[in-house]
């Protein structure tokens, strides 16, 4: 127990899923690939699509290959909980097939971003294009951290792809870090998250944060600055640039207390929730929430397809239903806040309506970890309003200036 | 039900810091409980017995929900009973958890909107109008009746260290009494080292604010040095001064509740006002013991101390922001 410290002490709720290594989900009947909006109308059902076709470019710039050999059964537009409403279509599998798909023989293998880019590797931590992220970075120095830290209590993904390969994750970041000129790379662990054998390989490139929640990758180095990449994008970096290989697959921790078989599972791109429910036997959960169970959002559709950038699924049977009550003044909040602010203070100016003095408060600061809601002994919901606050300021100074 | 993040609750419930209030409440007892008998305990019984009932019937008044079992009443209510004299009698804390709850908190909105610490209002009520009763302490060791009012001729009282030190002489207490307790007082009055445990058990539960009681007892420290009552040396002024009265006391339990400013800086501001406040009216007041007083003056500024703080922070972080631009 710290008295002056920040972030919060989560129970750990993963159990054994680390120690079970990650089980490869067998690919759904149908799965949902996602569609450029400008080709709604030139797509139809009854197409056919193989296994690593190279179907069209999305909004990033980003190739889309299919990952099956199927039929287009229907074109839907859908809302994901998680990247907002899109358009989707959904192929029935008619041929299996374990076959890697390759990269097109004229990526330009002297450019890490090309391949980042023709690899469409998304970076699972900010839901950002590798290769925006990299071309951006460039020459920018300092240190390359990913991150596999496991402060929340059940997102186990970026630390189980880190323990299945640590070399291939490695290798990713040296490459990053030789394209940006970081001076320092290495992978972002909680305290006592891994093991002797894994510290060993991945001796010299370990950085251990604490284990209160959240971390700050960040914090790491003092070879500033320091980038925060995903796990997950570096171990596919590596798979395109040393073995040509697309990884179409992502890792999804699914846990929560309706889950019955806990698990962190390689899924297909494009697979739809209920596949992975039932393979880890929650198809009994009354609630879904996508993320982790302090940021995660609800998600009330068992269609929603699995995307990199999903990390977590939570199966739960009940959501806390706890009577919000008056603000004690008891300073928990003030106390957890990592960003040093104070959420109490700004929910009650958002309260009164006194927007004016919102700014002195800096809500804009806010990341949104929820540390302040979980540790409210009112049950108030504290980071909510912060949240709240930072619109209303926004929409403020807006206004001031359009004068 | 929630349908926004977070999915998962800590266990903190206020329920739990008013239960550490009311654990860290018994501790203090076990000293008067030893010299008086049960009556001290029955005191502080009553206030919280009162308090909880009061809290029922403002919350069926104001139609809310019942709320009594969240525990700010019973640690309100002992509060009062706790700062009482060991003689005083059983109407006391009942007349004080009243005004407390009736007239201080619900009035104003009830919990988590009152403008004054209902304890230090009861308080600082019941020490207004029988000052006689509030101040006149038995010697240690009278075996008390429980339950009815003790007629002051048939107990030998004895002058408290702060009646002692109100007539400008040190007490005749030695430090060895002064830091175990062993001293005519009210109930709560107890030593130095109780009040420092269960001060260390608060912090620890993160039930007070340092930032609030540290700064509070320095300045009380540093002016018991500046400006002493008697003539002595400095360590002498020192603890004459903190274990004279609820001093400590007032600094853990009634500086710490939903009035005490949010930040850092207007916390240990609101201590250190809290202090001077204290030992001016300990130099200037009409009573032995005006620290009650002394809260209620500070609850009025704490709500501006927040606002100037960070007003002060926001205009130093724009001077800085405008030096930086400057520099590059």
């Amino acid at each position: 127990m710290s008295l002056f410290t920040h972030g919060v002490h989560l129970p750990d709720q993963r159990g054994r899923i680390f120690t079970r290594g990650i089980e490869v989900l067998p690919v759904a009947e149908k799965l949902y690939i996602p569609l450029p909006e400008k080709l709604l109308e030139q797509v139809r059902p009854g197409a056919t699509v193989r296994r690593g076709q190279r179907l069209w470019e999305n909004e990033f710039r980003l190739p889309v290959y299919s990952p099956v050999n199927g039929r287009i059964e229907d074109v839907v537009r859908q809302n994901h909980p998680l990247f907002g409403e899109g358009c989707y279509i959904v192929v029935a599998v008619t041929k299996p097939d374990n076959k890697p798909i390759t990269l097109p023989d004229d990526t330009a293998y002297e450019h890490l971003s090309a391949v980042a880019r023709m690899a469409a590797i998304v970076d699972e931590t900010d839901g950002v294009p590798l290769f925006a992220k990299l071309r951006s970075l460039r020459k920018s120095g300092g240190t390359v951290v990913a991150d596999a830290t496991t402060a929340d209590p059940h997102t186990a993904a970026s630390l189980g792809v880190l323990l299945e390969d640590p070399a291939r994750v490695l290798r990713g970041l040296e490459l990053t870090a030789a394209y940006i000129d970081a001076e320092k790379y290495g992978v972002a662990v909680s305290r006592g998250a891994v093991e002797r054998s894994a510290k060993k390989a991945l001796r010299g490139h370990l950085f251990v944060c604490g284990k209160k929640y959240p971390t700050d990758p960040t914090a790491v180095s003092r070879k500033k600055p320091v980038t925060v990449v995903g796990v997950q994008a570096m171990a596919a970096l590596a798979a395109a640039m040393d073995e040509h290989i697309v990884t179409d697959t992502c890792v999804v921790t699914v846990s929560g207390p309706a889950a019955n078989r806990p698990r962190n599972w390689r899924v297909t791109e494009g697979t739809p929730l209920d596949a992975l429910l039932t393979a880890s036997k929650a198809e009994e959960a009354d609630f879904l929430v996508m993320g982790d169970a302090l940021t995660g959002i609800l998600c009330e559709d068992v269609q929603t397809p699995v995307f990199s950038g999903v990390t977590c699924l939570l199966a739960m049977e009940e959501l806390p239903a706890r009577k919000a009550q008056p603000c004690t003044g008891c300073g928990e909040c003030i106390r957890v806040c990592h960003r040093r602010l104070v959420p109490c203070e700004i929910a009650r100016l958002l309260e009164n309506m006194q927007y004016e003095q919102l700014p002195m408060l800096n809500p804009q600061r806010c990341d949104g970890c929820g540390a302040c809601s979980y540790v409210c002994p009112a049950a108030r919901e504290v980071t909510a309003a912060v949240l709240e606050a930072c619109e209303v300021q926004g929409t403020i100074f807006m206004d001031v200036e359009g004068e | 039900m929630e349908r926004q993040a977070p999915f998962i609750r800590g266990d903190d419930r206020i329920t739990h810091h008013n239960r550490d209030l009311l654990i860290a409440l018994l501790p203090i007892l076990v000293m008067p409980t030893l010299f008086y008998g049960w009556r001290p305990v029955l005191l502080v019984l009553t206030g919280m017995l009162t308090a909880m009932v009061c809290e029922c019937v403002g919350c069926v008044l104001m139609r809310r929900r019942i709320s009594v079992l969240d525990g700010y009443a019973a640690a309100s209510g002992a509060l009062i009973g706790a700062m009482m004299s060991p003689l005083a009698p059983m109407w006391m804390p009942v007349v004080g958890a009243i005004f407390a709850i009736l007239v201080v908190k619900f009035p104003f909105g009830g919990q988590g909107h009152y403008l004054f610490s209902p304890a230090a209002a009861a308080v600082a009520l019941l020490t207004q109008c029988w000052p006689h009763h509030m101040f006149t302490y038995p010697v240690l060791h009278t075996k008390l009746p429980l339950l009815w009012e003790v007629p002051a001729e048939s107990v030998i009282t004895a002058t408290s260290p702060a009646g002692q030190l109100a007539t400008g002489t040190y007490s005749v207490y030695s430090g060895v009494d002064l830091l175990t307790g062993m001293i005519p007082g009210p109930i709560a009055g107890t030593g130095l080292l109780v009040l420092a445990a269960v001060a260390l058990y608060l912090f620890i539960r993160h039930s007070t604010f340092p930032m609030v009681t540290g700064p509070y007892i320095l300045t009380c420290a540093v002016l018991a040095v500046l400006f002493p009552r008697a003539s002595g040396d400095w360590y002498i002024s020192i603890i004459n001064e903190l274990s004279a009265g609820y001093l400590l006391f007032a600094g853990l339990f009634l500086l710490n509740s939903c009035i005490t400013p949010r930040s850092r800086t207007g916390r240990a501001v609101y201590g250190v006002l809290a202090g001077c406040l204290v030992m001016l009216l300990r130099h200037v007041g009409q009573f032995e013991e005006g620290t009650c007083f002394a809260v209620l003056l500070v609850n009025v500024v704490a709500p501006r101390l927040d606002n100037v703080c960070w007003r002060v922070r926001a205009f130093a972080r724009r001077l800085w922001e405008r030096k930086g631009v400057h520099a590059e």
